[in-house]
């Protein structure tokens, strides 16, 4: 145990933190821009990995045909279900792992964050003994040594601190996961898993604003900026999706792939359609051929969305 | 609850498109289909681990101890007599055990920390002979990282709390002293800051009033403040104001204080007017205590120098670089400064300046492995130094010609908590200050007191030709005897 907290230390943390330090120094002494500094810095370091997640999770969206067709084929037979999807998988080159993974390999940067923050927020006594043992003594290049005690003042916010005002922050995070949420969000033709669907996108972001509540507003901060850069890589990538249904990406429709268009046009179908759509109008569209029939639809789905 | 719902965290686009069934456990064979819902289990766990993390470490969320659990004696003035000696302890941790173990009714309150005087005979434990606030009382202070000022004089102890307060005991019955603990603050509207530096205390002659104690506290509002001792009445130019928070305790001399400040300057205040009569900027906040030697004053920064500037005008003298902060104050045996850094090196040092053009070399050093926050002691056989990490060691104070210095002999370790306090030694560390040391008992010259943060108390042998050994123990937060 003690060697996988010496691995994390100095792996994770450490590095983290010294970064955390010169950005500090080099963003005129100034914490709040250093986390955002710091924040894009990490988006921009995670962005292969982003990118991937993103790609992959739209592969499995245009599966999402056949895989409908291979549970109401087999429904009953679960084992069945879950072979032939796996199946599937491996004939297109999915792989849920590959979904997963960038997240797994995110969370630890996720979670080193919050505790540099936390090491580098808090100035009392003790703090700075713990700080000091973390910074690198051979960084001389930016005077980081020097740097603390870190300022912890940003706009009305004390960083080591909750926000004082108390709701601007937590609101903030609240709206910023959500509306990243449903950017990232596809609805189901399952009544049950869009129900579901529904609820964590209202509750997680009530969740994270309801903690930062009482978190240093350091971490807040951060949540947002990460969630505003993560608004803005999704748009670049699949537009607004179903946050704004009928308003059309800005970007130059040239620039799309034509499995993107398959992807928008099939989820704004879907949005407009909703669950409402019977399972008998699922079956028929499970019936087209793949991939071919999802290419005609979105021709007329648009259509209908902006008669 | 579906598991499907410990997936809230995945992105809802993923969550969805996994099998069906994949998010599962297989009801009828109890075997999970497919990893991705144990992966899915150990990631929600890793998530609510980063959620719940912060609030342990949110000040006043967590069960952390606060302060430093600092120790100061007052020395008694015939051979024989019991030393006093004061502890802040800390009352973190289970707080619902210690109530039942010691049968006190400390209530929901967070401030829990208490002063306790001790009686200290040399030998066997101490006793304890009050305590502030009293058992049952249900309250205390919010902490300390300063040790207590004792005035003798007056009959009174100073404290210094986290709460930005200033306590006034009476040295023979812990009660506070009429008109006292107060708030140290420069604005009745605003909240008193913390006092982290300790309380001093110091003779002043003044025009207006003749000789009085005054009572120097500093703020992390960034004033340091000055008090008649005797009433606690304010000096008129009270307080001095400084750039950013003060930790440094200061150090008085001939009616000047020296102390550093977070804004990078040490600075030099006359006491009787409250003047600033010279300041000096270094690289790095100056949190650490300065040390008045030869007509210099050495003081460490966080830029990892320590500085020895010339007591009367603060012109740079030398400078000299370690590879951490120095945090902990320098001492002097009269010939040497010895300079604990951060980076768990102590450093002896010549007070001389080095030859022209010349950077300033260490004598020797040696090496703790561990940060050194705390003070060192000096006793008649050498420096005691402790490191963070509770190890301690007898240095050798004579001339070495060992790059690493001399090691007389390791000493107990302290290995219940960190030790960040200040060391005391057991013997006054000026012999001008109390007794002499010839009528002291050896116990008395060949000991030094240590304290972790933890509220373990140790009066430690450092007797030359016996084993180094701990004369007492006593743990200040269950007011209990330990071994």
């Amino acid at each position: 145990m003690e060697f996988f907290f010496l691995l994390w230390n100095e792996i994770i943390i450490r590095p983290m933190l010294n970064t955390l330090m010169v950005l500090y120094v080099l963003c005129f002494n100034n914490m709040g821009l250093a986390i955002i500094a710091f924040t894009i810095l990490v988006r921009l370091v995670t962005l292969p990995l982003t990118l991937k997640q993103i790609r992959q999770m739209r592969r499995m969206s245009e599966l999402q045909p056949r895989m409908k067709e291979i549970q109401d084929r087999y429904s009953g037979d679960r084992a069945r279900v879950s072979q032939e999807t796996m199946k599937l998988y491996r004939e297109s080159g999915v792989s849920p792992i590959g979904c997963l993974g960038p997240l797994v390999v995110q969370l630890p940067i996720l979670i080193g964050l919050f505790r540099v923050l936390i090491q580098t927020l808090f100035t009392k006594p003790e703090d700075l003994v713990e700080l000091s043992q973390k910074l690198y003594p051979w960084i001389t290049f930016v005077p980081i040594h020097s740097a603390a005690p870190l300022s912890d003042t940003f706009l009305w916010l004390k960083l080591g601190e909750p926000d004082p005002s108390p709701v601007v922050l937590p609101i903030l995070v609240a709206a910023t996961t959500f509306v990243q949420q449903k950017m990232t969000m596809t609805p189901s033709p399952d009544p049950r898993q869009q129900s579901s669907q529904n609820m964590m996108l209202w509750m997680i972001p009530i969740f994270l604003g309801f903690f930062s509540l009482q978190w240093p507003s350091g971490l807040p901060l951060y949540w947002i900026i990460s969630n505003v850069i993560g608004v803005g890589i999704q748009y670049f990538i699949t537009g607004w999706g179903p946050l704004f249904p009928l308003i059309p990406r800005s970007a130059p429709a040239a620039s799309r792939t034509t499995q993107s268009a398959v992807n928008d046009t099939a989820s704004e179908e879907n949005e407009n359609d909703g669950i409402r759509r019977t399972n008998r109008q699922n079956r028929r569209r499970g019936r087209r051929a793949g991939a071919e029939g999802a290419r005609r639809r979105p021709q007329r789905g648009r259509g209908r969305s902006t008669k | 609850m579906s598991l499907n719902s410990l997936f809230s965290f995945l992105p809802t686009d993923l969550r969805h498109r996994f099998p069906s069934g994949a998010l599962s456990v297989h009801k009828e064979s109890g075997k999970g289909k497919f990893p991705l819902a144990r992966i899915g289990v150990l990631l929600a766990l890793a998530l609510l681990a980063v959620a719940c993390a912060p609030t342990d470490c949110t000040p006043g969320l967590g069960g952390e101890n606060v302060g430093w659990a600092p120790v100061s004696a007052a020395f008694s003035q015939a051979p024989g007599d019991a030393t006093r000696v004061y502890v802040v302890s800390p009352m973190g941790g289970d707080l619902d055990d210690l109530a039942v173990l010691v049968g006190q009714d400390l209530g929901d309150d967070e401030r829990q920390v208490k002063v306790r005087a001790l009686e200290d005979f040399g030998s066997g434990s101490p006793r304890v002979v009050w305590t502030y606030p009293p058992l049952g009382s249900g309250t205390g202070l919010e902490g300390a990282f300063g040790p207590p000022a004792v005035s003798e004089e007056l009959g009174l102890v100073f404290v210094g709390g986290v709460d930005g307060r200033i306590y006034a005991l009476d040295a023979e019955t812990g009660e506070e002293a009429r008109g006292w603990q107060r708030a140290v603050r420069n604005d009745p509207s605003l909240e008193p800051q913390p006092v982290i530096g300790a309380p001093v205390l110091t003779e002043l002659v003044r025009s207006e009033t003749g000789p009085s104690t005054i009572l120097l506290v500093v703020s992390e509002d960034g004033n340091l403040y000055a008090f008649n001792a005797g009433t606690g009445e304010e000096l008129p130019w009270s307080p001095f104001r400084t750039g950013d928070r003060i930790w440094s305790t200061p150090v008085v001399q001939n009616g000047i204080a020296f102390f550093g400040s977070h804004d990078h300057f040490v600075y030099a205040v006359d006491l009787r007017d409250g003047n600033q009569l010279w300041r000096y900027e270094t690289g790095g906040a100056v949190v650490g205590n300065p040390l008045i030697f030869a007509g210099k004053l050495f003081i460490g920064s966080f830029d990892r120098k320590l500085y020895a500037l010339d007591a009367d005008d603060g012109e740079l003298e030398w400078a000299f670089e370690s590879r951490n902060w120095f945090w902990a104050e320098p001492v002097t045996d009269g010939e040497t400064i010895f300079a604990p850094s951060m980076d768990g090196f102590v450093y002896a040092l010549s007070p001389q300046n080095p030859p022209s053009g010349e950077p300033k070399e260490a004598l020797w050093r040696h090496n703790m492995l561990s940060p050194i926050v705390s003070t060192p002691a000096l006793v008649p056989l050498g420096l005691v130094v402790a490191a963070v990490d509770g190890k301690m060691r007898l240095l050798s104070t004579s001339p070495s010609n060992l790059v690493d210095g001399e090691v007389i002999s390791n000493l107990p370790t302290l290995e219940e908590g960190d030790i960040k306090a200040p060391l005391i030694a057991g013997a006054p560390p000026n012999p001008t200050l109390g007794t002499e040391l010839d009528s002291l008992s050896v116990i008395q010259r060949y000991s030094v007191f240590v304290s972790g943060d933890n509220g373990i108390v140790r009066r430690i042998s450092v007797t030359e030709g016996r084993d180094k050994e701990s004369i007492w123990c006593f743990d200040s937060t269950i007011h209990r005897q330990c071994n």
